[in-house]
């Protein structure tokens, strides 16, 4: 179970991620009511450019334990960007329960500025490198004026339009609901009034997307601590798990609308629809809306007109995002995985003040990510 | 077939304005991205073959004045292309030209 949880995370941090890193985890052993010394698993990810500007560090996983003092018996990393996090959070949840280890440090994020300000992605961050090569198939896809990974949900919201007559309003409308969630927290980033035509007014980056319907990389690390033992928080546990990867590339596969989403979650598709709220992969407007019908939660091509119709606010139809999503909360790292679950256990464990969804039960995370969105992770977290 | 003959081949036709793809003699798909075993079933009884270089889009962005998209060819491989041309748009027909971007030939698309 998850003994403790925090967040450390600026729109730009001026230090080293190591300090981001350390104040996340001295905030999640205070909740925990442990010390370094009690933690003996750790698992973490990497992504270029994100560990103060380095496209490598030689053995991270080695050297982030040195800089915090922590001796773990089990050390991994996940490097499926976005909802690799989740997936640490299960695979965590099992070595416990085989006596592996006692306490797990899940510790996910990164600076998103240091990649922001040399005007590259994580996707592009090779640019910088002309001797590094990310993929065999660089020229054959780097070459070319690409934006990716922003270009790449541009064409696959343009084809959700043609296929289905989904408009640009509808993906507003969505980032608009969000926009009221996140005011109505008091703990996200980005706040104010935000209107359908303030988002359709937003440059456009890639057509059909706007910039106000794209994720912004921000600074900071989550840290949360699975332990055997409960300490003062809920005893929250994964009732239901998925994940999905898949291995072609988006122009090799007959329909983009669909993701690996629809895979990861099907085997519990029953019990997504009786959660109490949700918690969707948000670097994207289009990205919500492909997991809304995905997972099954409205069917093929409706999410549109489903947001359009219905409340996400935490008293509304369908609890989404409660707390903004990471639209509004910022994206650490170019990973949103974290994110999602911190956001996910404020509501569980009832610490979302005035926005606290009434009888939180249940939650319903999926996160999307990696490279074309090659990975999907679901799960419910409950008692 | 090793990766850097796949490449090397690949090169070859650009060089001579050729379309290349890959055939799976087992399964009988079609696909562009070089792999040495077929992504849709496994088999490593493959061969290169040459597209006749026509197809369709997809999906398509515009950004920087530009546009780029998913091809899909008659041959019914997929790619990732920049795409030439006045008013496009997902549906149109394309057929690939060619041109040295960044000091290697490549196809591009152009509208019909």
């Amino acid at each position: 179970m998850i003994r403790g949880f925090a967040e450390a995370v600026y729109k730009n941090y001026d230090g080293s991620v190591y300090d981001l890193m350390t104040e996340a985890l001295e905030k999640a052993l205070e909740m925990a009511d442990l010390e370094r010394s009690d933690i003996d698993g750790f698992m973490t990810t990497f992504l270029p450019g994100v560990f103060d500007g380095n496209i490598y560090m030689h053995f991270f996983p080695d050297q982030i334990c040195s800089y915090l003092g922590i001796t773990a018996k089990y050390i991994d990393s996940l490097e499926y960007g976005g909802p690799s996090v989740l997936s640490a959070l299960w695979r965590a949840e099992r070595l416990i329960k085989e006596g592996i280890a006692e306490n797990i440090l899940l510790l996910f994020g990164g600076k998103g500025s240091d990649v922001r300000k040399r005007k590259q992605t994580v996707d592009s961050f090779e640019k910088l490198y002309p001797e590094v090569t990310n993929t065999p198939y660089r020229h054959l896809i780097n070459l070319y004026n690409s934006m990716n990974p922003v270009s790449d949900y541009a064409l696959v919201a343009e084809r959700h339009k043609k296929i289905y007559g989904s408009t640009d309003s509808q993906r507003a409308e969505l980032i608009v609901k969000q926009r009221q969630n996140a005011n109505r927290s008091g703990y996200s980033m980005f706040t104010g009034d935000l209107s359908v035509d303030d988002v359709l007014r937003s440059s456009i980056v890639s057509s059909p997307l706007h910039l106000l319907e794209i994720v912004y990389p921000v600074d900071g690390f989550h840290a949360f601590i699975v332990s055997r033992k409960p300490g003062k928080l809920r005893e929250i546990k994964i009732q239901n798990y998925g994940e999905a990867h898949q291995s072609l590339l988006p122009p090799e596969v007959d329909d983009i609308t669909i993701t690996p989403a629809a895979e990861s979650s099907k085997d519990f598709r029953n019990e997504i629809s009786k959660c109490d709220f949700y918690e969707l992969y948000d670097s994207f407007s289009i990205t919500v809306m492909l997991q809304l019908e995905n997972t099954g939660i409205v069917p093929a091509g409706q999410s549109g007109k489903f947001i359009e119709k219905n409340s996400i606010s935490v008293d509304g139809a369908l609890p989404l995002n409660t707390g903004g999503g990471s639209i509004n909360r910022g994206q650490p790292a170019y990973m949103s995985g974290s994110v999602l679950l911190y956001e996910a256990l404020l509501q569980m464990n009832e610490m979302a003040s005035g926005n606290q969804v009434k009888s939180p039960g249940k939650v319903f995370i999926n996160g999307i990510g990696g490279w074309s969105r090659n990975h999907s992770v679901s799960l419910i977290l409950g008692d | 077939m090793r990766i850097d003959e796949i490449f090397n081949e690949y090169d070859k036709m650009f060089v001579s304005n050729k379309m290349p793809f890959i055939k799976c003699k087992m399964c009988g798909r079609n696909y562009y991205y070089p792999r040495a075993v077929c992504p849709f079933c496994g088999s490593n009884n493959i061969e290169i073959a040459e597209s006749s270089g026509t197809g369709e889009i997809y999906s398509c962005t515009e950004f920087n004045h530009g546009f780029y998209g998913i091809i899909k060819f008659q041959e019914g491989f997929g790619s990732y292309m920049n795409i030439d041309g006045n008013i496009v748009s997902t549906g149109r027909k394309i057929h690939v030209k060619f041109k040295e971007i960044k000091g290697k030939v490549l196809p591009y698309a152009f509208l019909d």
